[in-house]
């Protein structure tokens, strides 16, 4: 004879866990991506020794956010690498955003400007995750990012596992910069960006003066969802978050 | 005082064992042509035979064609001073991996011994570690320790390894032969010792020192005194040769990369070893290459850090040469390195750890061989006020580099096109309407600016009249194109064309 299940549900209902939500595995350190917003999403920020993706197309906020997290991780004095396969990152608003040129270690791979195809673009991947392979195998390096720019990284899904297990060893958070997602089931986090909107002011004629995007965490393993914060506005498609202008662009 | 000596035996043969590991355990012959009356070479012979070739019957005397014909599978080397000198290098590097002062003689070196016993539990310890020292930088060396410059010598040719005891030199000394007391013996004092009937050191010591040096004279002396371990042969320290060097001269040209690299690497190999036993890495290296027009090719390699590792040093190489090959075949080289202490890594309690240096400056390394050494370092903001400009400056780790800045609140940043793509802009009343280039073609919803930047019309053209094309006028637009991108563009005043500069993200 035992009580019915209704009512151990309701005495033990506070101690209970269901199984969708046990973590599957042990909390992992965080590294922080710079947006407090996003951070909260993520239980703390990038988690360390993992695989990571940051998508979305064109002036969607994906620059934004790795320098935000660039200049998060040189701040707590981590090693840190940005693998350019597109040679697109700008000095200068990186410098503007907190990231201290001296402390990242730049691999330009190309100059292209334009989204390449076919042999070309599996080339540049496969180059990339060769640089990448390099540099998180060395050890030390606390953030590795591989930005593929307009690229949709297309790689062999063993290719992937390789690169999250060589992270996972080094204790390197490994985060890929791309147009839209490429390691699938690999990568622990997937932060995709959406529905970005510039906001401009009428002073004369129009001003830019901020850019708006709605963040996404679409993969989040070991992550309970969190709480709204204080500085964008939650909602069901994801967290929004501003990054005004630079003043420095606006010479005249 | 103790002191060591190493020799290594037969060290123009074990120079080209050095040089050519794969013929070790073979029958190899070293052979020398003497040139003759007339300048020209003559026939060569053999001067030194490995232990195998004097198994199957090679004798030292013997021709080329004849040493051949007794052993068909004999490799005949010619005799290299590169090679021997690269070998008597390594020798003296070997001494400094263990002594910071050693004396160099041909064929050996002496280091001095007392304060190593903190680091070795025996000097028989000691000796055993620099014989397995030396069979890694591809030398087998005899080593001895005694109380005297002299004993430790006359040592070295009668034992493998040996440690005399402290004040027993003499009792060493006395059961060996006489012909070890010099290399070889003179044929006078030979010769005399025969007539009196003496056959061991031992028994030369006993005769009388001032009767001996009437008889055999000062060379007789100076033997007697070895004899008797009363020898005051000072202990002449030299101080380390600044470069280190290997040379190789080739017995045919190479013109392809591939097998250049193939030969290179066991330069480097050795370099690196020799760097090793002195605690020094390397930053770099000059190569200089013999080639067949009897002209040099000299490149210098550098390192962005100091490295003990070949395989980044030997793709930088291989890197320098397949962009620039040499014009002619290569049928000689040396390579010199270029030595630095090598960073030493110091945990800090309070921040994470990083890349030990020496992996980094191979990882470096490595990156750069891969994508090019003008593609990795830390990037830097040039001094103009041209927004694309950027520069590369050597990467410093956390370490060393100053203090990072405290992030900033959120900003926008940039995504740049290198170089700018020029487009066509369609103009309407309130600036640009509707751009399009080779992969962005876009109506323009909205537009702002210009903002404009001129400058560097201080800098003079080529003909160093007007400022010309040297300096720069633009109007900058930030604009929110119809595919929901937000660009920056410019147009260019001085030529009339419209850029696509990047695009906000």
């Amino acid at each position: 004879m035992g009580l019915p299940l209704e009512l151990l549900d309701e005495a033990l209902s506070a101690r209970l866990i269901p199984a969708s939500r046990l973590e599957h595995e042990p909390r992992r350190a965080r590294l922080s991506t710079g947006v407090a917003s996003l951070d909260a999403r993520l239980g703390g920020g990038w988690p360390a020794a993992s695989l990571a993706e940051l998508c979305g197309r064109r002036s969607a906020g994906r620059t934004s956010i790795l320098h935000a997290t660039l200049a998060a991780a040189i701040t707590r004095e981590q090693t840190v690498a940005l693998i350019d396969t597109a040679g697109a990152f700008d000095p200068r608003t990186a410098q503007a955003a907190g990231v201290t040129l001296n402390r990242l270690l730049w691999i330009r791979l190309g100059g292209g400007p334009h989204r390449a195809a076919g042999e070309e673009a599996r080339a540049g991947v496969h180059l990339g995750l060769q640089a990448a392979d390099i540099l998180i195998a060395a050890g030390g390096f606390g953030l590795v990012v591989l930005d593929f720019g307009e690229q949709v990284p297309r790689a062999s899904t063993a290719a992937w596992l390789r690169l999250r297990h060589t992270a996972e060893r080094q204790g390197t958070t490994a985060l890929v910069v791309a147009l839209a997602r490429g390691a699938g089931a690999a990568a622990t986090t997937a932060v995709v960006l959406r529905d970005a909107r510039p906001r401009f002011v009428a002073e004369g004629g129009p001003l830019l003066t901020a850019l708006e995007t709605r963040v996404a965490v679409e993969r989040a393993l070991g992550v309970f969802p969190a709480p709204a914060n204080e500085q964008g506005r939650d909602d069901a498609d994801g967290v929004l978050v501003r990054f005004a202008m630079q003043p420095a662009l606006r010479t005249s | 005082m103790r002191v060591a000596c190493i020799h290594v035996p037969q060290l123009a043969l074990q120079a080209v064992l050095r040089r050519s590991p794969e013929l070790r355990g073979t029958p190899v012959a070293l052979t020398e042509a003497p040139i003759g009356r007339t300048g020209r070479a003559g026939r060569a012979h053999v001067v030194m035979a490995s232990a195998e070739a004097r198994r199957a019957g090679v004798r030292v005397g013997l021709t080329a064609a004849q040493a051949s014909a007794v052993c068909p599978a004999l490799a005949l080397n010619p005799r290299q001073a590169a090679d021997t000198e690269a070998a008597e290098a390594a020798l003296a590097d070997l001494g400094f991996a263990f002594a910071s002062h050693v004396e160099r003689e041909p064929g050996r070196v002496f280091i001095q011994v007392d304060d190593l016993g903190h680091l070795y539990p025996s000097e028989e310890a000691l000796a055993q570690v620099i014989q397995q020292r030396a069979l890694r930088m591809g030398l087998g060396v005899r080593v001895a320790i005694a109380d005297r410059k002299g004993t430790a010598r006359v040592a070295t040719r009668a034992r493998e390894r040996v440690v005399v005891p402290a004040g027993k030199d003499a009792a060493f000394l006395a059961p060996l032969a006489l012909a070890v007391l010099g290399e070889p013996l003179p044929a006078e004092l030979a010769e005399a010792f025969g007539r009196w009937g003496l056959a061991r050191v031992g028994a030369f010591a006993a005769l009388p020192g001032a009767d001996v040096g009437l008889r055999l004279g000062p060379q007789g002396a100076r033997l007697h005194r070895l004899a008797r371990a009363e020898d005051d042969e000072p202990f002449l320290p030299a101080l380390p040769a600044d470069a280190i060097e290997e040379a190789l001269a080739l017995d045919y040209a190479i013109v392809e990369v591939e097998p250049l690299a193939f030969v290179l690497r066991g330069l480097c190999d050795r370099l690196l070893a020799r760097l090793a036993c002195r605690s020094l890495a390397c930053v770099g290296v000059t190569l200089r290459l013999a080639l067949e027009t009897r002209t040099f090719d000299v490149r210098e390699v550098n390192l962005a850090a100091p490295t003990r590792d070949v395989g980044p040093l030997l793709q930088l190489v291989r890197l320098e040469l397949s962009r620039r090959p040499p014009d002619a075949g290569i049928v000689g080289m040396l390579v010199v390195a270029r030595p630095a202490r090598a960073r030493g890594a110091q945990l800090d309690f309070l921040r994470p750890a990083g890349p030990a240096p020496d992996r980094l400056a191979a990882t470096i390394a490595k990156l750069a061989a891969l994508v090019g050494p003008e593609n990795v370092g830390a990037p830097r903001t040039e001094d103009t006020w041209r927004e694309e400009a950027v520069g590369l400056a050597p990467y410093a780790p956390p370490g060393e580099a100053p203090g990072a800045a405290a992030p900033a609140a959120h900003v926008m940043s940039m995504r740049r096109f290198r170089p700018p793509e020029e487009i066509e802009v369609m103009l309407g009343p309130e600036g640009p309407a509707a751009l399009r280039g080779r992969a962005t073609t876009a109506r323009v919803t909205v537009a702002a600016g210009p903002y404009r930047l001129s400058g560097e019309w201080w800098r003079r053209n080529a003909s160093g009249e007007a400022p010309g094309d040297s300096g720069f006028s633009r109007d900058y637009w930030d604009v929110h194109a119809s595919d929901g991108a937000l660009y920056r563009l410019h147009h260019d005043r001085v030529g009339d064309r419209w850029y696509l500069d990047g695009y906000y993200d």
